[in-house]
């Protein structure tokens, strides 16, 4: 039974054996689901579109799989081929359109990227016909904190992008602001544009106010060149039809009024 | 690194693990996860599936190779074994439950550094029958969970008024420190000293034989 495992032959041949055998297993065990993997994948781009644009209002409870699909194939257009390009970055934007049952244009959705607190941070922002108006935002890939940075993927928390104004700020200004205490006054510069931060997670937080308001510019750019937009002034009078979030109380995230009435789960959970 | 192991029975081996040498609070090992994982009872409850999981089997494989592992290299082995089982965990959680993987894929990674899974293979599985084994790695990966729970409960009601997301029914103000990771070090040292002072109290009451530790 007992065998010499001194020998420097026995060493580096057992230890190539071991090696061998458990990557092989897991080289096995990764192809025997990529079928599985690549599917659930494209199921959750598909929820999230369709989340994105609010098209699962009529459905109760979460919609099937089934009903996913058919939305996305009858109301989005989803062509990897149809594609913007900022002239001034060079970037370029996948565009993703919606539309309601009777053909009209519901929004466009756009890729959203960039570093987040630990890594790449990928998402998709929508908004209106007119890029005025905001419908909603959702982050398809993350690194951040789970529990805390984390939570830019909890629907509560992107639930308060819905509605915001993202016509072109006035000089200085940004599309959107995340953090800070909440506008009050409708004067001010960010009014209809802010939405509070994640608590304890100052950093994602930051983080995706920066990747959202640079590539809500370089789209906006890449939307007037391709002429799906008008370019507009820069946006005198901030907030006529603001959505003021509440302040949280002890300057956490709390629900904004908007938030209340919209969100799914309205509850403390946060 | 864990005293040397004498208890060579399954019953023994899990016990000890799960109390008198659990991770946590008697060898205070695991701690970084302990902190990071713990703002969310749901996160804990899936970081704790995995690392008992990868204990568990690890152990076992670590205990059936023992006499043909070369002393030499059996860390580069061991360290491969428990990273098999952790991937394993990664690829299963990818596959079939792709919204559970979105939320700990960062955290499931890191069971692969967790110093209990090698603390455990070093300490008892490379030198002892199956059986204990399995049964010392099962303990000590329930001995962690256990107060990974209690941290996780404390921190989750105090810090989101929720239990696994459900909320209160009672309106609590939220202590935004319990829900970032300085909270746990509070919490859990709260824990450590009560489990420890009980621990102690137990002994004191039992004991003759002067095994005050």
């Amino acid at each position: 039974m007992k065998v010499d495992t001194t020998g420097p032959a026995y060493v580096i041949g057992y230890a190539a054996a071991i090696s061998a055998l458990f990557t092989g297993a897991i080289m096995a065990l990764h192809v025997a689901t990529q079928p599985v993997v690549e599917r659930n994948q494209r199921l959750l781009r598909q929820r999230a579109l369709v989340r994105l644009f609010q098209l699962d209002q009529g459905l109760r409870g979460g919609p099937t799989d089934e009903q996913i699909g058919r939305i996305v194939r009858e109301q989005i257009s989803d062509d990897p081929g149809r594609r913007i390009t900022d002239p001034r970055s060079g970037h370029e934007f996948r565009l993703i359109e919606a539309r309601r049952q009777d053909g009209g244009l519901i929004g466009y959705a756009f890729p959203i990227w960039g570093v987040g607190f630990w890594a790449r941070i990928d998402g998709l922002l929508a908004v209106d016909p007119t890029c005025s108006r905001a419908l909603g935002v959702v982050f398809l890939k993350h690194s951040e904190t789970p529990g805390l940075g984390g939570r830019i993927s909890e629907q509560q928390w992107t639930g308060q992008f819905g509605n915001l104004s993202v016509t072109p700020p006035a000089s200085g200004g940004q599309y959107i602001y995340i953090g800070g205490p909440a506008p009050t006054a409708d004067d001010d510069p960010r009014a209809g544009r802010h939405v509070d931060a994640i608590t304890g997670a100052t950093g994602t937080s930051k983080a995706v106010e920066e990747l959202i308001n640079r590539r809500l510019a370089e789209f906006r750019r890449a939307a007037v060149e391709a002429g799906l937009i008008r370019a507009g002034p820069p946006d005198a009078a901030a907030g006529s039809h603001a959505l003021i979030p509440a302040r949280g109380e002890m300057g956490m995230l709390a629900p904004s009024a908007s938030l209340q009435v919209r969100a799914r789960h309205p509850s403390r959970d946060r | 690194m864990a005293a040397p192991d004498t208890d060579q029975t399954a019953r023994g081996a899990f016990l000890k693990q799960l109390w008198e040498e659990n991770p946590i609070f008697r060898q205070v090992l695991g701690i970084c996860s302990a902190l990071a994982v713990t703002n969310r009872m749901f996160n804990t409850l899936l970081m704790c599936a995995g690392l008992t999981w990868a204990t568990t089997l690890s152990s076992l494989t670590v205990s059936l190779l023992r006499a043909y592992t070369p002393q030499r290299v059996r860390i580069m082995v061991n360290v491969l074994i428990i990273a098999v089982y952790v991937i394993v965990v990664d690829i299963v959680l990818r596959a079939y439950f792709p919204q559970v993987h979105g939320q700990i894929a960062a955290y499931v990674g890191l069971i692969i550094t967790n110093c209990i899974v090698l603390g455990r293979l070093e300490a008892f599985a490379s030198q002892n029958r199956p059986g204990p084994a399995v049964c010392d790695g099962l303990g000590a990966g329930l001995g962690y969970s256990a107060i990974l729970l209690l941290v996780a409960t404390v921190r989750e009601v105090l810090g989101f008024g929720s239990i696994l997301g459900w909320p209160l029914p009672i309106p609590l103000a939220r202590w935004t420190i319990m829900v970032t990771p300085p909270g746990a070090f509070f919490v859990l040292a709260v824990w450590v000293w009560a489990a420890r002072a009980w621990a102690l109290r137990r002994q004191a009451r039992a004991g003759s034989d002067g095994a005050g530790r």
